[in-house]
């Protein structure tokens, strides 16, 4: 069922709930399109039945967030309001079936922009455009990211890299690895060494994995930050 | 691994590829004292709040108790979370967790990866320590502090046995004025009345630089941000590229 405007007062009040509760909808035996609204206020480690439920937490109803997965007692499903097409019933279904077609839409888009940047290597303006494209695409791939403690290890990893490179500075043995490393994600069943082989290959390959932070020596009693004491042979 | 905008950088992680960018074991364990402790003090800063607006609320509010040693550790904390970009990008705890635990665990991979360890005339137990999980959170042990590995730290025997070196090192800055070459020079003072018999974590940091000149070897070039290397290498004869 598609968000109807007549539910919005509802979901409105729900937003601005101070504290998250959860919310969820009955269906009739019958599947009939009775829905009856309830609300219950979650005590700490309290039991529930997460299907059918859909929960809301105030920090996300500002973002154009649609489903987040949360590793929380509270709460397992977010989902914000303020998009016109806001599907939530049946919820569970539909979130499945959203999610997959989120997965494929990116990853197809991640593809493409990969394959033009193998095959027009050479254009730098092309090579920035597409690497620009891939690095919004694996934001949103974080955005609906399964709970899975390795799966996130891989994609912050990921995230991490392609923001500390300049596409420019690549070359094509790096840009491979990063292939890799993205259609790892697709498989969505990754282990420890999954992201350990990732992390290697990737720093091997020359990429930077930390930002530049001006002035963190400085802030060390005496002693002074390693890399201002590495030394080295000419 | 943070500095990347100087000429000396650039010349540095250009040869990292051919292997001949060299630490000591000190500097490890320095680096493990400093930035991956910091880190995983962060962490379970991040861990224990609700979002990120809290741990920034909570970090502000210690400013208030205008300590300038707890102001520097906050100052650190809120420069590695600039790094990741907070409060301009995604403003999610969890990422936020995710970038901070590579922090700690992936710097001292890249470190042993990047860079040739060399052995070190102190033999500190901490450059072998690794961010241990402790629940959600994660921890160094020190193993000076824990006492653990009390027994096995060096610093005192390398007090003992580098007298000639300190002394040389102390008569060389006897004419220098800055509070931390004062505080070295009374330290080495008291090693030499035999006043100081035991080891401290707080002597090692007053002592690292020192550590870590030694352990160069002379026909190395040291490379430095620290000012005070040029006060000690020219009494030392090491050669020192100064990075502005």
């Amino acid at each position: 069922m598609e968000f109807e405007s007549s539910n919005q007062p509802i979901l409105k009040e729900i937003v601005l709930e101070e504290e998250p509760s959860i919310y969820f909808r009955e269906e009739g035996l019958d599947n009939s399109e009775e829905i009856k609204d309830r609300k219950i206020e979650l005590l700490y480690g309290q039991n529930i039945d997460l299907k059918n439920v859909i929960v809301i937490h105030p920090k996300y109803h500002r973002y154009k967030t649609r489903f987040i997965k949360e590793k929380s007692p509270f709460f397992r499903y977010v989902q914000t309001v303020d998009t016109p097409k806001f599907r939530f019933w049946p919820f569970y279904g539909a979130q499945e079936s959203n999610l997959e077609l989120s997965y494929n839409r990116i990853f197809d888009s991640v593809q493409s922009n990969l394959k033009k940047i193998d095959s027009y290597f050479d254009d730098l303006r092309l090579r920035q455009l597409c690497y620009t494209e891939i690095k919004d695409q694996i934001d949103e791939l974080w955005e609906i990211r399964p709970l899975d403690d390795n799966y996130n290890e891989l994609i912050v990893l990921i995230i991490q890299f392609m923001k500390n490179n300049l596409p420019e500075n690549l070359t094509k043995e790096q840009v491979n690895l990063l292939k890799v490393s993205l259609n790892k994600l697709k498989s969505r069943e990754i282990n420890e060494n999954d992201v350990e082989k990732t992390f290697d290959d990737l720093i091997d390959s020359g990429m930077i994995f930390f930002p530049s932070i001006k002035g963190l020596s400085e802030l060390y009693d005496y002693v002074i930050f390693f890399a201002s004491k590495s030394f080295f042979r000419y | 691994m943070f500095n990347r905008d100087s000429e000396i950088s650039d010349c540095i992680t250009s040869k990292i590829p051919f292997h001949s960018v060299h630490i000591s074991k000190y500097v490890l364990a320095e680096f493990i004292r400093t930035i991956v402790t910091d880190a995983c003090s962060l962490h379970s800063i991040l861990e224990e709040e609700k979002d990120l607006k809290s741990v920034e609320k909570r970090l502000y509010a210690i400013f208030e108790k205008e300590d300038e040693h707890l102001n520097r550790i906050v100052n650190r904390y809120i420069l590695l979370m600039e790094s990741i970009e907070y409060p301009r990008d995604r403003p999610d705890i969890n990422f936020a967790k995710g970038i901070i635990k590579n922090y700690a665990q992936c710097s001292i991979k890249i470190l042993k990866k990047q860079f040739n360890i060399l052995e070190s005339n102190v033999n500190c137990q901490l450059a072998s320590t690794k961010p241990r999980r402790d629940g959600s959170k994660f921890k160094i042990d020190f193993p000076c502090e824990s006492g653990i590995n009390h027994i096995d730290c060096t610093i005192i025997h390398y007090i003992t046995s580098n007298g000639t070196f300190l002394n040389q090192i102390e008569s060389g800055i006897r004419a220098e004025t800055e509070p931390y070459f004062k505080e070295l020079r009374e330290l080495i003072e008291k090693f030499n009345n035999r006043t100081i018999i035991n080891c401290s974590l707080q002597y090692c940091k007053i002592l690292g630089d020192l550590i870590v000149l030694n352990d160069c070897p002379r026909n190395y070039h040291l490379v430095s941000k620290d000012h005070h290397f040029e006060t000690l290498c020219p009494i030392t004869g090491h050669n020192l590229i100064k990075v502005d």
